[in-house]
């Protein structure tokens, strides 16, 4: 719809009551045989009538009635190509990345604001002036080409790859996973991969993606209780999927460029191959974590890093290194969750159970919410 | 750009399990029955007192 529109605020408001009309009437007259295409008409004559209201769009009315008549569902690429078109080189890659989760993947504002590990308030106000920028500068909601397509493909890396994070544990409290999600973005960069084979950090992101992918029926008990690594059921993950995202990952090596997704890939690769989880090799993921800083240096980074360095070394060393961290992560519960676990094996079960209440605080998914309720019972 | 990411070590491996100290397996099963969930729960020694 935006692209058809070409104004965010109109799209996602006849989205929305196109939706609401669904829910009207579909349970009334039973759902209809194409939904998707019955979702796109009842939005396009919801937009007409929208725009009427502005003289502004005549002419794009005009386009709109005309469309209305086709109404085939929208080819399978349409969601590849918005991202594309959303993730617009006049705004700051943050911003295009923000916008491109809102507009395309559907994010709250309060999922779009974890992600970045922002407030709220703070992620809202950056979306709002995005929007304006590129409603005052007047930015074509057109598909890039050939070589403007290329500086591009970062900031789709980036929506796709926080897609699939929202899916693989999401920030939202309705659910834990959010497995529609994680398959849209596996799909979409798949999709990618297949149009830009020769770029190493596609392969990379898509490697990735199928390594999490290939675990994720060990990841959740039949009650919904997350199973953590030491203790997930290794005979639930999928074999053939690891050896595909290994192959992708081996495929991305070839072309000689090294990046944070491959290096990511890379790491969950180690995780993927050992038999059991006492059979981990730390060491090599603490190497990988330290290439990977060398190419992006983020406090999320140096956290992961930090619970590896406590398998590797030492939970006090780990904690120093956490610590330091306090200032850019004060608000992200994993940061808080992480210190409470190394508390907790020196023996400091009292700061260990402030760091925990903390981090239930600040979290809002349901299936870490209830490990971090189970673990401060016992504590 | 600081994102979160799909991080198996914050993400699958803290929060992991309970380490409690206790006497013996008695005491241990008492602790595990008051925790909600209908999952199993399952008691593994650590540490040798």
């Amino acid at each position: 719809m935006v692209r058809l529109i070409g104004n965010f605020d109109v799209a996602e408001e006849v989205v929305q009551d196109s939706l609401l009309a669904a829910l009207e009437t579909w349970p009334v007259h039973g759902i209809p045989e194409k939904p998707g295409a019955w979702l796109m008409t009842a939005a396009r004559r919801r937009a007409i009538d929208v725009l009427r209201r502005d003289k502004r769009y005549a002419e794009k009315v005009a386009l709109l009635e005309r469309s209305t008549v086709a109404s085939d569902p929208p080819e399978a690429d349409d969601r590849l190509r918005l991202i594309f078109t959303c993730c617009h080189p006049a705004l700051a890659p943050e911003s295009q990345v923000a916008l491109t989760l809102r507009a395309v993947a559907g994010f709250t504002t309060q999922e779009i604001a974890a992600a970045f590990l922002v407030a709220e308030p703070t992620m809202a106000q950056r979306i709002v002036r995005a929007k304006r920028k590129i409603v005052e500068a007047n930015i074509p909601y057109r598909v890039p080409q050939g070589p403007e397509l290329i500086p591009r493909v970062d900031a789709v890396l980036a929506v796709l790859y926080l897609m699939f994070n929202e899916g693989y544990l999401s920030h939202s409290p309705a659910a834990a996973m959010r497995r529609d999600m994680a398959e849209n973005a596996l799909w979409l960069t798949g999709l990618l991969a297949t149009l830009l084979p020769d770029q190493a950090e596609v392969l990379g992101l898509l490697a990735l993606m199928k390594l999490h992918a290939a675990r994720a029926r060990a990841r959740f008990d039949a009650a919904g209780e997350m199973v953590l690594l030491p203790d997930q059921d290794r005979s639930l993950w999928n074999r053939a999927g690891i050896a595909e995202g290994i192959d992708v990952l081996h495929a991305a090596a070839a072309l000689g460029v090294t990046g944070p997704y491959q290096l990511q890939a890379a790491i969950a690769a180690v995780h993927a191959e050992a038999s059991s989880w006492e059979e981990t090799d730390w060491a090599q993921i603490v190497v990988l974590y330290d290439a990977l800083l060398r190419l992006t240096d983020t406090p999320v980074v140096r956290l992961n890093r930090a619970v590896a360095l406590s398998r590797f070394a030492s939970p006090q060393v780990a904690l120093g290194e956490v610590n330091d961290l306090a200032i850019s992560l004060g608000g992200y519960h994993l940061f808080h969750a992480t210190r409470a676990e190394l508390l907790d094996e020196m023996g400091q079960k009292a700061l260990a159970r402030e760091a925990r209440l903390r981090a239930l605080e600040l979290c809002q998914n349901p299936a870490e919410r209830s490990l971090l309720e189970r673990k401060l019972r016992a504590s | 750009m600081v994102t979160d990411g799909p991080y198996i070590e914050s993400k699958e491996v803290i929060g992991g399990y309970a380490e409690v100290e206790v006497a013996d397996l008695d005491e241990a099963l008492e602790i595990a029955k008051t925790w909600p969930g209908q999952m199993g729960v399952e008691v593994r020694p650590v540490v040798e007192h």
